[in-house]
C-alpha cells in the first residue's frame, strides 16, 4: 500500500500511460473528454478496482483517485534535501529571559495592538532579552511605529540581526547586537536604510568611523544621501567633524549646504559658529546709557561673499520685511550660548528689550531657532517665559492684546519645550501646569514621566475630570494619556462615582490600563522558571 | 445525571436550606421553590417517573442547577412528604398526556423512521455527488478550477439539502483549493485528492454494510452524522491523561464560532481533537487552557481519527508545557500518521510532532529532520517568523498539523526544551 507508483507489466500497451499519482492528477485536470485514463496496472490496479465494477471513464478515473490519493497520503514521506544548506545559527545571546507570565503578556499585548504597552513593557526588560518567538512580531510593529522602535533597538541582540537577514522588511534592525564584521562593506553595497542603520549605531558608538564612511563615499553619493548623512552626524557632533562639514557647507547642491550651515551652527568653537557669532554681535548690541539701557540694531546694507557662503541669503530689497528677514538669519546663526557675554544680559532681559525695538519679531524668532538647534535651557525657559507672560506680541498690536487665543498652544511653542532635555522638561512641567502647554506638552513627552510631574498630572486630572463638561473631548485625550504614563501607575485619587459623566468610560479604561501597567512591572520582576 | 461537572457543582451549590421553600414530595414529583438572582422563585419540580424536570429558570441545561439541587436534597430526605400544589399538578397533567400520545405512537418506531428518512435522503445526496463528480472527471479539474464561487457553493447547498453536511465541507474545500489556484502551484495534486477523498466517501456509503465498523463510523461522521454528546459521555472510550494543547484555533464560519485544539497525551501518547462550536451570543466551549498542560479524563466520539474528544473531566489546575512529545523523525511521524489514515481514510489534517528539525528559510521554507528529509511548510508569514526566531538556526522540535502536502508548525521548542504555542496560532 506504501508504493503508489504502478509498474508497467510487460505486454502493456505503450500508448496507455502508466498509472501513478502523477498521471493521474494529469488526466483529472485534463479530464475524460479529453484525455485517456490510465490504465490500472501492478498493485495500483488492485487498489483502485477492489471490489468496485469496472464502467465508464469517469467512474474509473473517479476510482483511481479515490485510491491513489489515499496511498499517496499514507505512503508520503518528505524528500532527502541535502543540497538545501542551512543557515549559520544566530550568536548566543548571554542575557537571561523573562518569566513566562512576563511573554505571555508581551504576546498578549502584540496581539491585541496596544503598542504603546508593548514598548513599555521593553523599557522595563532591565538586562533581560525580549523573548525570541515574539521578536518577529515586534519587528514588524515596530517597522512602523518610531516610538516602538526607539523602545525596541536598545533592546535586540544578535538574534534580531540574524533574523532581518532574512527578512528586508526588518533591515533597520541588521545592525543589532555586536557591530557588523565589515561596516566597510555594507556601506558601499548596501542599501539607503542599511547605510543609515549603520551610521546611526556608528555615530553613537564610535563617531570617527561614521565620519570616515561618509567621507570614503562622498564624490558617488547622491546628493539626498550627502544632505541625510551630514543631518546624521549630529549624534556624536565633535570639531572633528568640521572639515567634513565644512565640505558639505561648500557643495554643489543647496540641500547638501543648508545641512552642512546647520550642523557647523550646531558646532559650537567652529569656525562657522565663530564667524556667525561676530556677524550677530556686530548687529545687535546692548547700550547702557545712565539707567535706560536698550538694544541698538545695526542691520549691514550689503552682505558679503562670506555671508552667501554661509548660507545667509541676501534680502532683495531693502524694505523692512526683507531686513527684517536678514536680521533673524543672522541671529538664528548665532550660537544661543554667545549672548550672555555679549551683552551681560539674561534671555528674559533682553526679550523685554527686544521689544521695545523695531523688530521685536525677527530678535524672538532668530532666538528662538538658536535656542530649538542648541538646545539651550536657558533660552528655552526665557522664551517659553515670554509666550505665556503674553510679552511677545506682533508689532502694531497695542501691549496687553493677547498675542493668540488663550488656552491654545502652538507648535512653535510645543517645538521649544521640547528642545528642553527630558528632566527639565518635566521640571518646566511640573512648576506650570496651568500653562496651555501642558496637556499638549504632556502628549509629546516619553513615559516614564517623574514621579513629581506624574503627582502633579494626578492632581491637575482629580480636578478636571470632576468638572469636564464643557471639554469632555479634551479631557478624554488627557485621561488616556496619564492610563498610559502616570508613574508609578497608580491612579488620581478620585472616586470613579466622583468623574463627571462623559467621562466615565474614559476613566475605567484608565484604571484598567493603569492596572496592566503594574501588572507588567510585576511580571518582568520574576524570576524566569528554570 | 448533571449534564457536564460545572452544573454538578452549582447543583450542590443549589441543595443548601436556605435557598428553598415550599418542597415536598409524593410518589410521582418531588417539587420546591428555590431564591435564584431573580425577585420571584424559581419554580423546579421533577418527576420520579422518568426523571423529567421542568424549572422556571431561564437555564438552558437540562436537568437545571435548580433541579439537581432539589434532587439532592431529596436524596438527604431533606423534602418532607406533601401533596403537591396546582402548579405540579398541572404539569404533571400535561406530560401524562405527552406520555399517552408518545407511548401510543412508539417513541422507538419514531426515531427508527426519522433515520430511515436521514438515510434516505442520504442516498439521494450520494447519488446527486457522484453524479457531479462524474461530470467534473469528464469536463476536467482544469475546467472546474475556473468555475466561480457560486457554481461550487450550489452543489455545496444541495449537499446540506441532503442532510450530508459533510459532503458540502467537501466540495467547499474544493472551491477553496480553486479559488487559491494562482498562488499554490500544486493546486491539480490538492484538488485531485479532495476528489478522490469526496469520491471513496461516496463509494462508501453505497457499501457501507462491507466494511469494518471503525470505518463506516469514520465514514457517518464524515458525511455529516453526529454523534450525541450523552452517548460520547455514557459509553465512550475513556482516557485520563496529562494533556498537553498544543494546537488552539478559533474560527468563524457564517455567524457560527468554532473552536478546534489538538491535545497531546503525554502518558498514552495519544493525540485527540477538541472541537466546540456556537452560535450568535452562545459562549464557545472553551476546552483546555491552550499552550498549559492538563491533568483530564475524556470521553472519545467513535469513528473519525485523530479521535474527537469529549472533556468529561478535568482538574482545575495546570502548567506551563514541558518538552515536546515528539517522535525522532518525520519518517516515524508520518507512520503514526498512516495508522490514522488506514482506520480513517478521511481524515485531512493529521498532527504530527518531531524531534530537531532545521528551518531553511528559503522559499519554499523547510523543516529538515535528523535524517536529511525536508517537509515542506505552509504558515502565515508571523508563524513561519516565530519558529524560524526561536530556533535561531538551531535545531527545534514542532508540532502541528500535516494536511496531506505540507506541514503548519503550531508549537515549537529549542531542542529538548519546554514548549510553547507560536504566536499567530495562540488566542
Amino acid at each position: 500500500m506504501s508504493e503508489p507508483e504502478g509498474r508497467t507489466p510487460s505486454g502493456q500497451q505503450a500508448s496507455r500511460k502508466r498509472l501513478n499519482w502523477a498521471g493521474l492528477v494529469d488526466a483529472a485536470v485534463l479530464g475524460t473528454g479529453r484525455a485517456q485514463v490510465p490504465a490500472a496496472a501492478g498493485t495500483c490496479a488492485a487498489l483502485a478496482t477492489a471490489g468496485l465494477e469496472d464502467t465508464d471513464d469517469q467512474t474509473r478515473l473517479l476510482h483511481q483517485a479515490a485510491a491513489l490519493s489515499r496511498a499517496r497520503r499514507a505512503g508520503f514521506r518528505p524528500p532527502a534535501r541535502s543540497d538545501r544548506s542551512a543557515p549559520a545559527p544566530a550568536a548566543d545571546d548571554g542575557r537571561p529571559p523573562v518569566s513566562l507570565n512576563a511573554e505571555r503578556r508581551l504576546a498578549g499585548l502584540l496581539a491585541a495592538g496596544q503598542y504603546e504597552l508593548a514598548a513599555e513593557w521593553l523599557g522595563h526588560l532591565d538586562g533581560r532579552r525580549p523573548p525570541d518567538v515574539l521578536l518577529p512580531d515586534l519587528l514588524t510593529a515596530a517597522a512602523s511605529r518610531p516610538r516602538l522602535r526607539a523602545r525596541l533597538l536598545p533592546a535586540l541582540g544578535p538574534l534580531a540581526g540574524w533574523l532581518a537577514g532574512f527578512n528586508d522588511e526588518w533591515a533597520w534592525a541588521r545592525a543589532a547586537g555586536p557591530l557588523p564584521a565589515g561596516p566597510a562593506l555594507i556601506w558601499e553595497t548596501g542599501g539607503g536604510e542599511d547605510r543609515r542603520a549603520l551610521l546611526g549605531m556608528l555615530r553613537a558608538a564610535d563617531p570617527a568611523a561614521g565620519r570616515n564612511l561618509v567621507a570614503s563615499t562622498w564624490e558617488t553619493d547622491s546628493y539626498r544621501d550627502r544632505a541625510a548623512f551630514v543631518a546624521m552626524l549630529t549624534t556624536g557632533l565633535s570639531l572633528d567633524d568640521e572639515p567634513l562639514a565644512e565640505r558639505a557647507l561648500a557643495d554643489r547642491r543647496a540641500e547638501v549646504r543648508r545641512a552642512g550651515a546647520e550642523l557647523l551652527a550646531a558646532l559650537p568653537g567652529s569656525r562657522y559658529s565663530r564667524r556667525a557669532a561676530a556677524r550677530a554681535a556686530a548687529a545687535v548690541r546692548v547700550e547702557r546709557a545712565g539707567l535706560r539701557t536698550r538694544i541698538a540694531v545695526t542691520i549691514m546694507e550689503v552682505v558679503t561673499a562670506e555671508m552667501l557662503a554661509d548660507g545667509i541669503e541676501g534680502p532683495r530689497s531693502g524694505g523692512m520685511r526683507e531686513r527684517g528677514e536678514l536680521l533673524r538669519q543672522l541671529v538664528a546663526a548665532a550660537p544661543a550660548g554667545m549672548w550672555a557675554g555679549h551683552t551681560g544680559l539674561d534671555p528674559a532681559g533682553l526679550l523685554a528689550l527686544a521689544h521695545r525695538t523695531d523688530w521685536p519679531n525677527a530678535l524672538r524668532d532668530g532666538w528662538t531657532v538658536a535656542a530649538i538647534r542648541d538646545r539651550d535651557p536657558e533660552w528655552v525657559i526665557g522664551l517659553l517665559g515670554h509666550a505665556s507672560a503674553g510679552g511677545a506680541d506682533p508689532g502694531g498690536q497695542p501691549p496687553g492684546t493677547p498675542r493668540r487665543a488663550a488656552g491654545r498652544p502652538t507648535d512653535h511653542d510645543l517645538r521649544l519645550l521640547a528642545a528642553l532635555p527630558l528632566a527639565a522638561r518635566q521640571e518646566w512641567l511640573a512648576a506650570n501646569p496651568d500653562s496651555p502647554l501642558f496637556w499638549a506638552a504632556l502628549d509629546q513627552l516619553p513615559a516614564p514621566w517623574s514621579v513629581r510631574l506624574s503627582d502633579q498630572v494626578r492632581a491637575s486630572l482629580a480636578s478636571l475630570a470632576a468638572v469636564a463638561r464643557g471639554h469632555a473631548l479634551g479631557a478624554r485625550a488627557a485621561v488616556r494619556l496619564a492610563a498610559s504614563r502616570l508613574e508609578p501607575p497608580i491612579a488620581p485619587q478620585l472616586s470613579t462615582a466622583e468623574v463627571a459623566d462623559g467621562l466615565a468610560t474614559a476613566w475605567d479604561d484608565m484604571l484598567a490600563a493603569l492596572t496592566i501597567r503594574a501588572a507588567i512591572r510585576r511580571e518582568l520582576a520574576e524570576e524566569p522558571s528554570p | 445525571m448533571a449534564p457536564d461537572a460545572a452544573a454538578a457543582k452549582a447543583g450542590l451549590g443549589h441543595a443548601s436550606p436556605g435557598r428553598w421553600s415550599g418542597c415536598g414530595h409524593d410518589a410521582s414529583a418531588v417539587w420546591g421553590e428555590c431564591q435564584g438572582s431573580g425577585k420571584l422563585p424559581y419554580r423546579t419540580q421533577v418527576a420520579f417517573a422518568d426523571g423529567a424536570t421542568n424549572c422556571s429558570c431561564p437555564s438552558r441545561k437540562f436537568p437545571c442547577k435548580h433541579a439537581l439541587g432539589l434532587l439532592l436534597r431529596h436524596a438527604d430526605g431533606a423534602v418532607p412528604a406533601g401533596s403537591p400544589p396546582e402548579w405540579v399538578i398541572g404539569w404533571l397533567a400535561a406530560r401524562a398526556t405527552r406520555i399517552d400520545r408518545v407511548t401510543r405512537d412508539g417513541p422507538v418506531d419514531h426515531r427508527v423512521r426519522r433515520a430511515a428518512s436521514r438515510d434516505a435522503k442520504v442516498d439521494g445526496g450520494v447519488d446527486e455527488m457522484r453524479r457531479w463528480l462524474a461530470d467534473l472527471a469528464r469536463v476536467g479539474a482544469g475546467a472546474a478550477q475556473s468555475q466561480p464561487w457560486a457554481w461550487w457553493d450550489q452543489q455545496a447547498r444541495r449537499m446540506i439539502d441532503a442532510q450530508a453536511r459533510g459532503l458540502a465541507s467537501q466540495v467547499r474545500r474544493m472551491a477553496a483549493i480553486a479559488a487559491t489556484a494562482g498562488q499554490r502551484a500544486d493546486w491539480p495534486e490538492r484538488l485531485t485528492d479532495q476528489i478522490g477523498s469526496a469520491h471513496l466517501l461516496c463509494e462508501a456509503w453505497r457499501h457501507k454494510d462491507a466494511l469494518p465498523e471503525q470505518t463506516r463510523e469514520a465514514m457517518r461522521v464524515r458525511l455529516g452524522y453526529s454523534v450525541a454528546t450523552e452517548e460520547v459521555s455514557t459509553s465512550g472510550e475513556r482516557v485520563s491523561d496529562t494533556w498537553a494543547v498544543l494546537g488552539h484555533r478559533l474560527g468563524e464560519d457564517q455567524g457560527l464560532r468554532s473552536l478546534q485544539q489538538w491535545l497531546y497525551g503525554e502518558g498514552t501518547g495519544q493525540v485527540v481533537t477538541f472541537l466546540a462550536f456556537a452560535a450568535g451570543t452562545q459562549q464557545l466551549a472553551p476546552g483546555l487552557p491552550p499552550g498549559r498542560r492538563t491533568a483530564a479524563t475524556v470521553a472519545l466520539y467513535p469513528g473519525t481519527r485523530p479521535a474527537r474528544a469529549l472533556i468529561v473531566d478535568r482538574e482545575a489546575r495546570s502548567e506551563p508545557l514541558g518538552p515536546l512529545p515528539a517522535e525522532p523523525d518525520w519518517d516515524s511521524a508520518l507512520n503514526l500518521a498512516q495508522e490514522c489514515l488506514s482506520a480513517d481514510p478521511w481524515a485531512e489534517v493529521i498532527p504530527l510532532a518531531v524531534r530537531g528539525v532545521t528551518v531553511l528559510p528559503v522559499e519554499p521554507w523547510l523543516l529538515r529532520d535528523t535524517a536529511g528529509r525536508a517537509m515542506p511548510v505552509t504558515a502565515a508569514p508571523p508563524v513561519r517568523w516565530a519558529l524560524l526566531a526561536l530556533s535561531g538556526g538551531r535545531p527545534v522540535d514542532v508540532a502541528g498539523e500535516w494536511d496531506g502536502f505540507a506541514f503548519t508548525p503550531q508549537a515549537a521548542a529549542p531542542a529538548g526544551q519546554p514548549a510553547r504555542l507560536l504566536p499567530g496560532a495562540q488566542p
